[in-house]
Formats: C-alpha cells, structure tokens, sequence
C-alpha cells in the first residue's frame, strides 16, 4: 500500500493554509482563530503560545478526518525543529533572573510537551518522538515515517514546528498508511514534502 | 534479523567505563553527594554532580564525545565514519545555561555539527529530545533503525549535565528532594538531580564487538493522555508500552527475569510504576533501581541505567536497591537491600517523563 498525505496545514506569520486554502485568521491573534474553531476547551489557555500554534493547527486538520478512524494506538506523531523550544527557554530564564522562576513556564521548556497536549486532546496513545534537526528535511522524515509503517502504524502526524523569534515556521501533516482517506491526497515523496514546505 | 546491543560505556561522577561504574555500585558508592549549588538560592542540595571541573570547555560536548570513543574502543573495526553508521544523541537540556546566556553555539543542533565534525561522521547526528524517556526512546528507535536495515551502525549516546536552569526548574515544581533520594521507600520526598553519560552500539553484526554482546528485541512508547506535568494514576502509558514491547518482542511477562525500573524517588511516579508492573503481572519480578546511585540523569538516565543493567545481566548480579529502606507503595516491587547473585537473561527496561510518555524495552542476554 502506498502512503498518501490526507491534510496538511502550513503556518506562517503572513497567514495559514489549510489543504490548498488560505484561513481567515491573523497567526498574531491566536485567540481569535481559537474563537473561529467554536470549541470548548479551558486547557488551551494555559498553554504556551507554541503549544497552541500546534494546537490550532492539528485541530484544523483534525476536523477534516476525524469521523474516520480510531486513531488511539495506530498513530506516530514525529515532530522536529532546529531549536528545541528556546522561546519558552528564555521565557523561564527571564523569570529566573528575577528569582522567581515560574514552574509553569519550566514544563513547558520540554519540546515534546505539546504533543502531550495533543495526545490529552484527542487521546492519542501511540508513539511520538521529538526529534532537533538543523532545518526542514523531507528526507528524513520521509524516511522516519516510512519506518513508523514498517514497524506496523497506519497513521502519521508529522511537524515541522519552528519558532524563531518573532518568525513562524510550521508545516503539520497527516499520512495514511492504509485504506483511510482525507479532504486531499497527495503522493507521500520527498519531492512532495518539499512542495508542501515551500508553500 | 537479529538486532545486537553491546561496547557500552558510562561516564558518571562514579568513574569511567561501564564496569568501574557497576564496580563502583556492587561495592555501595553513590555518585549523589550534598554540596553547595546556586539554584534559585544558594543551599547545599544533594547531586549526582562531578566536583570537580573534568572538561574546560562544555562538559556536555564533551561527555559525548568521550562515550563516542568509549564505545569505539570497544569495537573490532573502526565504524564512525562510515555511511551506514548513525550517531543518535539524546538530551533533554544540553548546554541550556550556556544558551541562555547567549552563546548560539550552545545549542543541541550545533552540538550535533560539532560532534559530526570532530569525528569526521558521514552522516549527521540525530537528536532526540523527548523528557526522561530521550536515552530509553533512542535505544528503541536505533533498534528500529537497525532491524528494518536504515543503517548498519547505530551509536546510540546520551548527556545531561547540572545546570542552574533544571536545578530552579525542578525546585521551583518542588520535586526534589533535600536529602538524598530514596526510590520506593515510606519516606521518598524527591528526587535528586545526577549528570553523566552513556552509550552503545546497535547494530545487525554481532563480529563488531570486541566482547560478548546481547540482544536488543523490541521496545515501545506510549503516552497517558492525562496530565503534562504528572504522571497517570493508574500507570496507563507505561503498561501499554510494557504490552507493546512484549507483543513485539514477542516474549511474554513470564520471560522477564529483571525489571531496571525508572523509580526517581517522588512519591507519585514510585507509585505509577508499582501500578503498572502489577497489571501487566510483573511485580514479583526482580527489580533493579538505580536512581540512588546515579541520581536522575535525565536524557541519559536510560541509557546510563540500561547499561548498568547489562552488566547486571553478564555478572548475574542484581544490586541492591539504594536509598530503599522501607518500602511503601500499592503493589511493592521486588527489592533488595543487598546485592543478590541471580541467573538472569531477559531485561525490561522502562522509563517516564514530563509530556505524559512512557517507554519500554527488552534487552536480552545470549
């Protein structure tokens, strides 16, 4: 079977593009795009902005092909950035140089914490892995993925998850391994991925 | 396929080499001794720390590059820079205060460039950065790498050094504990923070070795879905990754002889492990814990504790259970306050952190 990427959402500072489509939301005011999902979910305040970036992203994706599987067990998220999460690193640092260091702030100096967020979200048990690469590389997660469907997983929730000061970077994607099918299908290839980033 | 584990190497406060490390333990040493650090204010507190200055550079680069050549020693032929080798690296922190303080070239991605360079690797490190699971996960991950043949060679090398930043953050949660740890037992109140080191090579030939390898057979993660900062109750993602890393394994519960347990002293993860080893009817087996004698080294942890236990395994010894005097949770684990001499071939190795994840692994002996 081949793999087939079923959604995608590309996030930048001039905007986000969900399968194809520009969304009308502003990525300076996550509040409003969080108002524009018309969900209920207390726990999104108390994450960091980075948290919620991926967040909003995934739940995008998510209301595309939700009614389609149980995804518990049969998904990988394989996430990576270049820099771990030096935002919130320096956020607690800050709190620290004034002597009252926030423990908030500290858990969330964790990269792989916003997947916890995601898998409390939607209750997703299977693997995640957090992976610090120098830049977006197709092939590698191409590769990374491909082994996740060796080991036997129908599903992929894959992230490119930068933040650089005040520049954004993100690129969330999910693979099907199997019959499942999303709003788009794109060929799961290296040359793929790099459209997708180049978006 | 088979998939071998072996030239394991440890850098901790408690010596160089993964035997002078065991040698040091089976004797009762702890690397975690009380001293003067600066965290939010200057107290004495109890660490796993070198007292002395060892590197005169960052001494996160340069454990790794030590256990590099560490494992290399321990190898037949010279394999590094070859291009089916990987180096995988797992931190949780790296140099944080250097980069916070500035220095760019702190960072883990340019630790992975450093290292690339300085030993002429061929293929970029890989860096995993995922909580106290990072050394458990990157052996997982090597043993996928290997066994569905992406490469050859995996060095699998992991670091956490002291810093100011953990040491505020991990008081400032109130998670540590002001005496030294005591996993497991009535009155654990914490746990203590360790720096260190450590390695192995995977890899599909057992002839690289110089001396007798084990087997790798299967690991798993899982995450609980419950709470960022603490684990489940019940130990829900930890008893799916023990199931997962049976099924494919494919061994049984009754086929482990020794459980190396993660067991950081704080009075909710003893008991979150003790859960879980009872669901999945583990908790008559042996156990081994080791954060009494290395304290939590973080990204290193699994790894530094997966190789102890594979000494363990090639003496038939398992150590006692250090800090432990008392035992107090749900379901009590199978330890001992001295070193016990034991026949032993099946290793499960678990571990959990922060992010609600879990890891298990299997690590047997031929």
């Amino acid at each position: 079977m081949t793999s087939q990427i079923i959604s995608y959402c590309r996030i930048k500072n001039d905007g986000v593009i969900l399968n194809d489509r520009p969304l009308p939301y502003d990525t300076s005011s996550l509040k409003q795009w969080y108002q524009g999902l018309s969900i209920h979910y207390p726990k999104f305040h108390k994450m960091d902005r980075y948290s919620q970036l991926v967040f909003l992203g995934v739940e995008e994706l998510w209301t595309q092909i939700r009614p389609a599987i149980d995804f518990e067990a049969s998904i990988s998220m394989i996430f990576a950035n270049s820099n771990s999460c030096i935002h919130t690193d320096m956020g607690f640092y800050k709190t620290l140089e004034k002597n009252r260091p926030s423990p908030s702030l500290f858990v969330y100096t964790l990269p792989n914490i916003m997947m916890g967020e995601l898998s409390i979200r939607h209750q997703w048990k299977g693997e995640q892995f957090f992976f610090i690469l120098p830049k977006f590389d197709a092939i590698f997660y191409y590769n990374y993925t491909n082994l996740q469907f060796e080991i036997g997983k129908k599903f992929a929730l894959v992230g490119w998850v930068e933040q650089t000061g005040q520049q954004l970077d993100l690129l969330l994607y999910f693979i099907s391994n199997s019959s499942v099918t999303g709003p788009i299908s794109i060929a799961h290839t290296i040359e793929e991925l790099n459209k997708l980033y180049t978006i | 396929m088979e998939t071998y584990i072996g030239a394991e190497y440890i850098a901790s406060p408690l010596g160089f080499g993964a035997k002078n490390n065991f040698e040091a333990c089976k004797a009762g040493k702890t690397g975690i001794q009380k001293q003067l650090f600066d965290g939010i204010k200057q107290a004495q507190l109890p660490l796993a720390k070198w007292t002395d200055q060892i590197s005169s550079y960052s001494l996160f680069d340069y454990l790794l590059g030590l256990v590099l050549e560490g494992i290399q020693a321990e190898l037949t032929t010279e394999i590094l820079t070859e291009k089916d080798t990987l180096v995988i690296i797992s931190s949780t922190k790296g140099n944080i205060d250097a980069l916070c303080a500035g220095d760019q070239q702190a960072s883990l991605s340019h630790t992975a460039q450093k290292l690339q360079r300085k030993y002429n690797l061929y293929q970029q490190p890989l860096v995993l950065s995922q909580a106290c699971i990072s050394g458990t996960l990157a052996l997982i991950i090597g043993a996928d790498f290997v066994k569905n043949k992406h490469y050859k060679y995996v060095f699998v090398i992991g670091a956490d050094v002291i810093s100011k930043f953990v040491v505020s953050g991990f008081q400032c949660l109130y998670a540590l504990d002001e005496d030294v740890c005591k996993p497991f037992d009535q009155d654990r109140k914490g746990l203590n923070l360790g720096e260190g080191a450590a390695g192995v090579l995977i890899s599909a030939s057992s002839s690289i070795y110089s001396k007798k390898c084990m087997q790798i057979l299967g690991g798993a993660n899982a995450n609980d879905a419950n709470h960022i900062s603490g684990p489940s109750r019940t130990g829900e993602g930890l008893q799916l990754s023990i199931k997962w890393a049976l099924e494919r394994s494919k061994i049984t519960a009754h086929d482990v002889d020794i459980i190396n347990v993660h067991g950081t002293g704080t009075p909710y993860n003893d008991e979150m492990e003790s859960k879980a080893y009872h669901s999945q009817q583990l908790d008559k087996v042996m156990a081994l814990s080791l954060k009494g004698y290395f304290g939590h080294t973080l990204g290193a942890a699994g790894l530094i504790e997966s190789v102890i236990g594979m000494q363990a395994l090639r003496e038939e010894m398992v150590l006692s259970a250090k800090g432990l005097d008392q035992q107090c949770v749900t379901y009590p684990l199978n330890l001992s306050h001295l070193n016990r001499k034991q026949k032993m071939t099946t290793m499960l190795k678990t571990a959990a952190g922060f992010g609600g994840v879990n890891a298990a692994l299997i690590i047997q002996k031929q």
